[in-house]
């Protein structure tokens, strides 16, 4: 605020009087504006009759001198910061607005306000009226002091051939060139060789670069006159031309000159304004860059001498063309007033202009007190300045303005940097109105370079949010070498393409809010109806572990020291039973639909490599998570490794692989498998368990030998358990059967043998045969995986274990039981002081059990329901991860109430199927089978009657085909004729992946870049063959809303409470603190705002309600690509419709008109057809490509 | 100075339009049409006639005309940089300039979309159509017109150039005048960006800060409100109440 205890503070040191005759009388014969004698003037209040950053420059300036100060404001600029920076403020203009402009130019109000308001100076900044003399005059027959030279200098100066006759007889070079037109070649030939080449012809009546040729020397004159000459002559009928000197690189310099009332004059060196943008100033410096200092004094001395010839008063500019090859300078005008980059000048000289300016309008001489400027020889300039004009203009989008509100603002300070804003807040509204300008910053530097890292510096500390601005064009613009090596011209900015490669701030800041809001309005899908808003979310606490030091050494330090081969081998060697914690995988993908998000792994990750460092391995990746993380969570799953893998270094990261269906549900080829593999292992992936879903060892020995081959981790090669090898009846999953095909795995090279139990099948008794079995065939450790869905499966275990299992997979106890692991925590206490202690520490064992118990509370819609483990699990066997899904399929199918008979079905299918081993996918087909015969009433019988045609589903269909591998002894015959025959199709042969063609990755990785516009990583590549629509709709989020992965989980699903407050590191060391506020009300357009405080400072997010969809007007869009589509090719009104429906129309004929701006446009038929529906009717408003008429035939 | 066209110096000064001339026609747009759908005339081009019988006005609206009044339509490619709603609001402003020019420091206005005023009195109208492949832009201008011949009704509604200048002015200089205008304006397009435009329009809407009512659809409510100019594609803003309305195409009338 400039609000001060004002006035008369110089009154005992000065005394004044006032003085008539200066403004009237004692102009010297050639219009000067000094006086013989003068008398100072005693001025009191200073009215500024302009807007924006320059009134209130000039107000800063006039409170100093303890002046009172007066705005004047249309309307349109009530709210505008000028107004509040003075002490008084008047409107001027219609009191309801819509002369925004012309109220500051209207010199008749300005005039009367300032009479009677009892203004006794007018300033009028520039632009706008500050080089009017009618104004100057104005003020001279009120009475009034105008802030300038008089009105007989601006007009001398109005007048360039005026401006340019004083320059000549001051003997101060102009570009040389003709003064009338010509057209005859000799006299062409004439001018030219007086100008000098190389000279620029310009047609007299030309425009728009036509008729304009450069002539570089006197031999190609006739032949470029006579090309411009044509060329004018077809475009605008006139051959005269224009003959000038043509400089092809031309700088700006200007020079700034102050004088007085008394004859002294002086000037404040030179600027460099050679950055323009349609011969607007974009970026100026003080001095000129790498000028050789005789020029600078030429210069500066040229200028001098023209203002002393006129007896030029106050600040004014003398404008330069400098020719940057030959070192020729040129004038072009004299600017009479103060200019927007005065600033750089007042940096580096010391000088106020501004305030010389009332100073000398008072009638103080400039070389004493109060001004005390230095006699010209000490006038120096210290270091180098730099102005940046940050504007609203769009620079990707030919720097049109942007206007509406600046929702945040946000400036940089500090030292050396200079701001002189205008109406630049949070919350201002930037209108169409007036100019863009924002804020002037200025950074001074004691050499360029310090003056161009400051202003970087200070650009980059900038937060302007709402409108687009030109900031990065700037930084773009002064980090560049030419622009830094003072070789940029007046069209550097047209002829550096580079400049406009516009490095795009994140801000993802508003996104994540954007995306905040979303969910607030509208919700996640996954979550609604399932949601309790009243829902207290507990706090997940970390349990606490020293941080300083490096967690202790665990299993990934032995494989790395050892190898996968001898790392086998010291497995086989430990007494104690090796556990993995299957709770960041298999335990939440089988309670909580593989929802949990990776900043809850995150948050526990630390704790758990220091806690729990004898752990055999963390299962935390690969089966489902894969595809859920993308789908659902919107999360990069390569990211979750990477970092899960840095905050875990010493134990054993285990995946989850599909053989040939890798983390996919169809088979891929084999060269995908291959290179997912190897890229999963960079990632950090120490152990892969692969399994086939009908335990085809064919299947899987691309990917055992990708992991032997390609990488330093070790293979688990899987064998899925089935049926029930103590039931004598069941002869096809044998004992036998495994223990064959186990020892086919370890021949094909597996490091580890897995069995994997996925429906929780293999009984206590059944486990020990097993193992025992196994364990006598086979050398290599043998690890137990099963699914506690009956509740006797820590039995299992404890039974395996005598038999001599290596290592078991076991989940924390809350997340525990059920379709998930045994019970860890339990396990590892059931076999404490026994010979094979786990050597587990109990108590952290239940500190990460608490943690998960909290953070699996923020999942509860995702909970199935099963409420204490069951038996039927023998009869449906259906694996643990399958049951939770296809009970919810079953709910959304309206067949919840069925779910016992769908579950007896799936045994059904399962027989007659031919009995088949069921996991991922082979169970999902199971699933879907047994689905379809539920809701169509089907039986077994129905299904094997021949001649029945039934609809299968597709992965049915694609089963019996044999796609995804065939299982042992093949499919039922009889059956698989009867689904392939109803669906037209016919059985594979061989294995489907080596029959695929390969993938090429840089082809796709192209692919990807021209689709999302960047450069994909190899990663992204991977994710987007395995899941191509599922990787494009992640794109898609992180385009709309960048990394959500941050934020807190009940944040991310169900949006924050009113008052609400989280904090979300968006990066180490960067957080933001976000509190929700509240919501607007929905507007016509469907949207609402979503307020929030970010960081403490509102801000605000427009999201579209989806529920008030259906009220909205919504017309349909035509397709380009359809040719019956009749598309709207502009917005308007439907005046008339000359076609009717099943009518046949000609190509050409009017099918109707639309209206807009009173402009009628008509709209033909393309060919002859039939129109096949009219979508409007007269009086209907249509936006352009809206689908007026669709035709057929 | 003639009151009366001279066909050999329009010519010379409208290149590169190619005039057609016509002592009488029923509507210079109409007849642009039928000779375009006859392949008979080429873009650009200018429909000239003495005397206009039955022009045309927007919807089913006439157009009156006596002599001294120009009534003209230039004829002119289709160029892909603007879409056609952009062009009646060019046009006008393009007329606008052109008439500033004639008559210096004339207080030409413009009435949204492209009506020209002066005092609130109506000096010219456009009539702007996309007929086969071309933009039509029909002009009716008041430049020499005799006040005692305008039927009283309107007397008090419409302006001569003619009054304004205190003397009857040239129609060939007048006719010139707008087409070069006109040709350089929509040559321009690469220079200067429909927002800027619509800045310029802008300072010269007669309708800014002023109460309207206007009739989107015959039997309709008219809506009144104060205008607020005009939104980014150049629609009409008028705020009624609270809401504001995007007004695309109708007749707009100033209320006192």
């Amino acid at each position: 605020m400039l609000r001060t205890a004002r006035r008369f503070c110089h009154a005992s040191a000065f005394p004044l009087t006032f003085v008539d005759a200066l403004q009237t009388d004692g102009l010297s014969p050639k219009c000067g504006g000094f006086l013989g004698k003068l008398k100072r003037l005693n001025m009191q209040k200073l009215l500024v009759c302009n807007r924006s950053e320059i009134a209130i420059r000039v107000f800063r300036a006039a409170t100093e001198l303890g002046l009172g100060t007066v705005a004047v404001y249309t309307y349109e600029d009530r709210f505008a910061l000028h107004r509040f920076k003075a002490d008084e403020s008047y409107l001027i203009g219609p009191p309801d607005g819509g002369e925004p402009v012309k109220g500051y130019l209207n010199i008749d109000n300005i005039i009367a306000v300032a009479k009677e308001h009892g203004v006794d100076a007018i300033h009028p900044g520039y632009g706008f009226l500050s080089e009017n003399a009618h104004l100057a005059r104005a003020c001279r027959e009120n009475g009034i002091t105008f802030v300038g030279p008089s009105a007989e200098l601006l007009e001398i100066f109005g007048d360039k051939t005026e401006a340019k006759k004083l320059a000549r007889k001051t003997n101060v070079p102009t570009v040389p060139g003709t003064e009338g037109a010509l057209s005859v070649l000799a006299d062409v030939k004439t001018a030219a060789k007086e100008i000098g080449y190389p000279v620029i012809i310009k047609a007299s009546f030309g425009g728009g670069g036509r008729g304009m040729r450069v002539v570089k020397s006197p031999d190609e004159l006739a032949s470029k006159l006579e090309e411009a000459q044509r060329e004018a002559g077809a475009a605008f009928g006139r051959p005269e031309v224009f003959v000038e000197r043509y400089i092809a690189r031309a700088k700006h310099i200007e020079v700034q000159i102050l004088g007085d009332l008394h004859g002294n004059l002086v000037h404040l060196w030179e600027r460099d304004c050679s950055v323009q943008r349609r011969h607007q100033k974009v970026v100026e410096v003080a001095p000129g860059i790498e000028l050789p200092r005789k020029i600078r004094e030429e210069i500066c001395e040229a200028a001098k001498r023209l203002c002393v010839g006129v007896n030029y008063t106050h600040a004014g500019t003398v404008e330069f063309l400098l020719d940057a090859d030959r070192g020729e300078f040129f004038f072009i005008e004299v600017n009479p007033r103060i200019q927007v980059e005065h600033t750089v000048t007042e940096v580096v000289t010391g000088i106020d202009i501004v305030k010389s300016q009332i100073l000398v309008s008072q009638g103080f001489k400039l070389h004493e007190a109060p001004l005390n400027v230095p006699a010209q020889a000490d006038i120096h300039t210290k270091g180098v300045a730099i102005q940046c004009r940050i504007t609203t203009e769009d620079p990707e989008n030919n720097f049109i303005p942007d206007y509406g509100r600046l929702t945040t603002y946000r400036s940089a300070a500090g030292f050396g940097i200079r701001l002189d804003g205008g109406s630049a807040f949070s919350g201002a509204v930037i209108t169409p109105y007036f100019d863009s300008l924002l804020v002037k910053v200025t950074a001074w530097g004691s050499d360029m370079a310090e003056s161009v890292k400051r202003m970087d510096r200070a650009l980059r500390e900038f937060r302007l949010r709402g409108v687009k601005t030109n900031i990065p064009f700037l930084e773009n613009l002064i980090l560049h070498p030419k622009f830094i090596k003072g070789d940029a011209t007046t069209t550097f900015i047209d002829n550096t393409p580079e400049l406009f490669n516009i490095r795009h701030r994140r801000d993802r800041a508003t996104k994540l809010l954007s995306y905040l809001g979303d969910v607030i309005i509208n919700g996640r899908a996954e979550v609604k109806g399932k949601t309790n808003p009243k829902k207290e979310m507990p706090e997940a606490a970390i349990p606490s572990f020293p941080k300083v030091k490096a967690p202790p050494p665990g299993s990934r330090n032995k494989l790395l020291e050892l190898g996968p081969e001898k790392f086998a081998e010291w497995v086989r060697k430990q007494k104690r039973l090796m556990f993995t914690d299957t709770t960041m995988r298999d335990a939440h993908q089988s309670l909580l639909a593989t929802r949990v998000r990776t900043i809850d792994l995150l948050n526990i990750a630390d704790a758990v490599a220091h806690l729990t460092p004898n752990l055999f391995s963390l299962e935390m990746w690969g089966g489902a998570t894969f595809d859920t993380s993308l789908r659902f969570l919107q999360e990069d799953p390569w990211d979750r490794l990477a970092q899960m893998r840095q905050k875990v270094p010493n134990i054993l990261f285990q995946m989850l692989l599909r053989a040939s269906n890798a983390v996919g549900y169809t088979n891929y080829p084999d060269n995908v498998v291959i290179e997912f593999v190897k890229k999963s292992a960079e990632f950090g992936m120490d152990i892969f368990r692969i399994f086939d879903s009908l335990n085809s060892t064919e299947n899987m020995k691309v990917a055992m030998d990708a992991v032997c081959e390609h990488t330093d981790s070790l293979c688990e090669a899987a064998i899925c358990y089935t049926g029930d090898i103590l039931d004598p009846k069941r002869t096809k999953y044998s004992l036998n059967y495994y223990v064959k095909m186990a020892k086919e795995l370890v021949k094909m090279g597996t490091h580890i043998l897995a069995i994997k139990d996925m429906a929780g099948l293999c009984k206590p008794y059944a486990a020990h045969a097993l193992v025992k079995a196994l364990r006598e065939e086979i050398g290599v450790p043998i690890h137990f995986h099963t699914h506690d869905t009956s509740s006797v499966q820590a039995g299992s275990i404890l039974l395996a274990h005598d038999a001599g299992v290596d290592i078991a997979d076991a989940a924390l106890a809350s997340m525990s039981g059920m379709t998930s692991q045994p019970n860890l925590n339990s396990l590892v206490a059931a076999l404490q002081n026994t010979p094979r202690d786990s050597g587990l520490d109990l108590h952290a064992l239940n500190q990460l059990s608490d943690y998960w118990e909290a953070v699996r509370e923020f999942y509860y819609p995702f909970e199935e329901g099963m409420k204490a483990g069951t038996a039927e699990v023998y009869l449906h066997e259906m694996p643990g991860g399958q049951y939770t899904n296809l009970r919810q399929q079953a709910k959304s199918m309206g067949l919840e109430a069925r779910w016992h008979e769908i579950a007896d079905m799936y045994a059904t299918v399962n027989e007659l199927f031919g009995d088949i081993v069921k996991v991922t996918p082979s169970s999902k087909v199971v699933g879907d089978m047994a689905l379809f015969m539920v809701t169509n009433n089907l039986s077994a019988m129905d299904v094997l009657t021949p001649g029945n045609k039934f609809n299968f589903p597709k992965s049915i269909v694609e089963m019996m085909q044999g796609a995804i591998g065939w299982p042992e002894g093949g499919f039922p015959k009889v059956l698989q004729k009867i689904i392939l025959d109803s669906a037209g199709e016919k059985p594979m042969k061989g294995r489907p992946g080596e029959k695929l063609p390969k993938v090429d990755f840089a082809a796709t990785a192209k692919e990807l870049k021209a689709k999302f516009h960047h450069e994909p990583r190899e990663q992204d590549v991977l994710s987007y063959v395995l899941y191509p629509q599922v990787f494009a709709d992640y794109e898609k989020h992180q385009q709309l809303y960048d990394n959500t992965s941050v934020l807190p989980t009940p944040a991310f699903f169900y949006g924050l409470q009113s008052g609400e407050e989280i904090s979300v590191e968006i990066e180490p060391g960067k957080t933001l603190i976000i509190r929700y506020l509240t919501t607007g009300e929905a507007r016509e357009d469907g949207t609402r705002t979503v307020f929030f405080e970010l960081n403490g400072q509102p801000r605000e997010v427009v999201v579209a309600d989806r529920a008030l969809e259906g009220n909205l007007h919504k017309h349909p869009k035509a397709d380009p690509d359809d040719p019956d589509h009749v598309a709207a090719p502009m917005p308007g009104k439907v005046s008339t419709v000359a076609v009717k429906k099943g009518q046949a129309v000609k190509s050409g004929e009017r099918l109707l008109s639309i209206e807009a701006m009173k402009m009628e446009t008509a709209v033909y038929c393309p060919r002859d057809a039939k129109v096949a529906d009219v979508l409007v009717k007269p009086g209907a408003v249509v936006s352009a490509r809206d689908l007026l008429v669709v035709l057929e035939g | 100075m003639t009151k009366s066209f001279q066909l050999d110096v329009l010519r010379k000064g409208i290149r590169p339009f190619r005039l057609h001339w016509f002592p009488r026609l029923r509507s210079t747009n109409d007849h642009a049409t039928v000779l375009r759908k006859r392949g008979e005339l080429f873009a650009p081009a200018i429909i000239l006639t003495g005397h206009q019988i039955a022009g045309r006005g927007r919807g089913a609206n006439s157009w009156w005309s006596t002599p001294g009044v120009l009534t003209v339509t230039f004829v002119l490619p289709i160029d892909e940089r603007f879409a056609p709603h952009q062009l009646p609001l060019l046009a006008g402003l393009a007329v606008r300039d052109a008439t500033a020019a004639i008559l210096p420091g004339a207080p030409v206005k413009l009435k949204w979309p492209n009506d020209l005023l002066i005092e609130n009195r109506k000096l010219a109208g456009l009539l702007c159509e996309r007929v086969h492949k071309a933009d039509l832009i029909g002009l009716g201008m008041n430049v020499n017109v005799d006040p005692n011949r305008v039927p009283p009704a309107l007397r008090n509604r419409i302006m001569s150039l003619s009054a304004l200048a205190g003397k009857p002015l040239d129609l060939n200089a007048v006719l010139i005048g707008i087409a070069r205008e006109l040709y350089s304006m929509l040559n321009r397009q690469d220079e200067q960006n429909f927002s800027q435009r619509l800045r310029q329009y802008d300072e010269h809407h007669a309708l800014i800060g002023r109460r309207v009512s206007i009739i989107t659809n015959a039997g309709d409510m008219p809506i009144s409100g104060k205008c607020e100019g005009l939104d980014s594609i150049g629609r009409l803003l008028v705020r009624e109440g609270r809401t504001l309305h995007h007004i695309i195409a109708g007749q707009v009338n100033m209320l006192p």
